[in-house]
């Protein structure tokens, strides 16, 4: 009787390197087809990030500082055309002979009060 | 060589290919690696639609590491060997969990040698007598002698020192001749000596 430890495995170590598990044409199509599905992520286009107005507009005018100063003279200049300190109506008076035009003017009736102004 | 022949080309090369979106050099590599993936794991599991499963998602898992592959550093055969070891290694806990008679049945080795030519009935017994020993015992005798791993890759596959591997290979070794030897008469192995 052989010995266990005589046993030669050999032979079957040989058979089973000389009849492989075939790797059927399905499953080789299944993993070509993983492989093309990352190939297709690989080579898609990077999408193109949306770019908002407001970025343009503020580097336009130099930032926030710069469209924080635009929004204050604007104010200011719509301020003094609506109601104008009395140093502006001597300057005009004697640069042009004419007083300022009121708002009245034009027909309209601002509440003075609205604009911080009491009469 | 051909402009589009990538088939002389190393792995490591074509690694690089597939991670750029060359789509060829997966099918090269494809035709290179995933067979043995394959047989791998259906010798570590003994059961071909789990293997098959196993063996893609390795490779799945091959696609997706590339753009991080570090050409040089490891080879992706022995790379695949330790993916499909852990990924085998999880399958048979689970296996183990839901109970013996809800586990595939393992074909019985002397029914194959009826029909099967000697080599192929000598394949199917030792694939049962393997299926039989501790995982690791098993995963180191297949790389050792079906793979043909040299102990130091076998011991980075798993993660272990050549002296376990060379330990765990013995033993079974030995395990796989007390298996094996009660099917000598069947398998005709004492007509060949």
């Amino acid at each position: 009787m052989t010995n266990k430890s005589d046993f030669d495995l050999d032979q079957f170590f040989d058979a089973a390197q000389r009849t492989p598990a075939p790797a059927s044409d399905d499953f080789m199509a299944r993993v070509m087809a993983d492989a093309q599905t990352i190939a297709d992520e690989t080579n898609a286009p990077a999408p193109r990030p949306k770019r908002s107005l407001w970025p343009v507009i503020l580097g336009a005018v130099g930032g926030w500082a710069g469209f924080a100063g635009m929004a204050t003279a604007a104010v200011t200049g719509v301020w003094i055309g609506i109601s104008p300190p009395e140093i502006l109506d001597t300057v005009t008076t004697s640069l042009t002979g004419q007083t300022l035009l009121d708002s009245s003017d034009f027909g309209l009736d601002f509440a003075d009060d609205l604009l911080g102004d009491e009469i | 060589m051909p402009f589009d022949d990538q088939s002389t080309l190393t792995d490591d090369i074509l690694i690089v290919r597939f991670a750029n979106g060359d789509a060829d050099a997966a099918r090269v590599l494809t035709e290179r690696h995933a067979p043995r993936t394959l047989g791998y794991a259906y010798r570590l599991v003994g059961d071909r639609a789990e293997a098959e499963d196993i063996a893609q998602d390795a490779m799945l898992r091959l696609w997706k590491i590339a753009p991080d592959w570090r050409p040089g550093e490891a080879q992706i055969s022995t790379w695949l060997y330790r993916v499909v070891t852990n990924l085998c290694t999880d399958r048979l806990r689970k296996r183990r969990g839901v109970g013996l008679d809800e586990a595939p049945e393992i074909e019985d080795g002397a029914k194959s040698a009826e029909d099967q030519l000697q080599d192929q009935a000598r394949a199917q017994a030792l694939e049962t007598a393997l299926q039989q020993l501790p995982d690791r015992q098993r995963q180191a005798v297949v790389l050792r002698h079906i793979e043909g791993m040299r102990n130091p890759e076998i011991a980075a596959v798993m993660d272990l020192s050549v002296e376990a591997v060379e330990s765990l290979t013995a033993r079974g070794k030995r395990a796989l001749a007390g298996i094996l030897s009660g099917k000598r008469e069947e398998l005709g192995y004492e007509n060949d000596k």
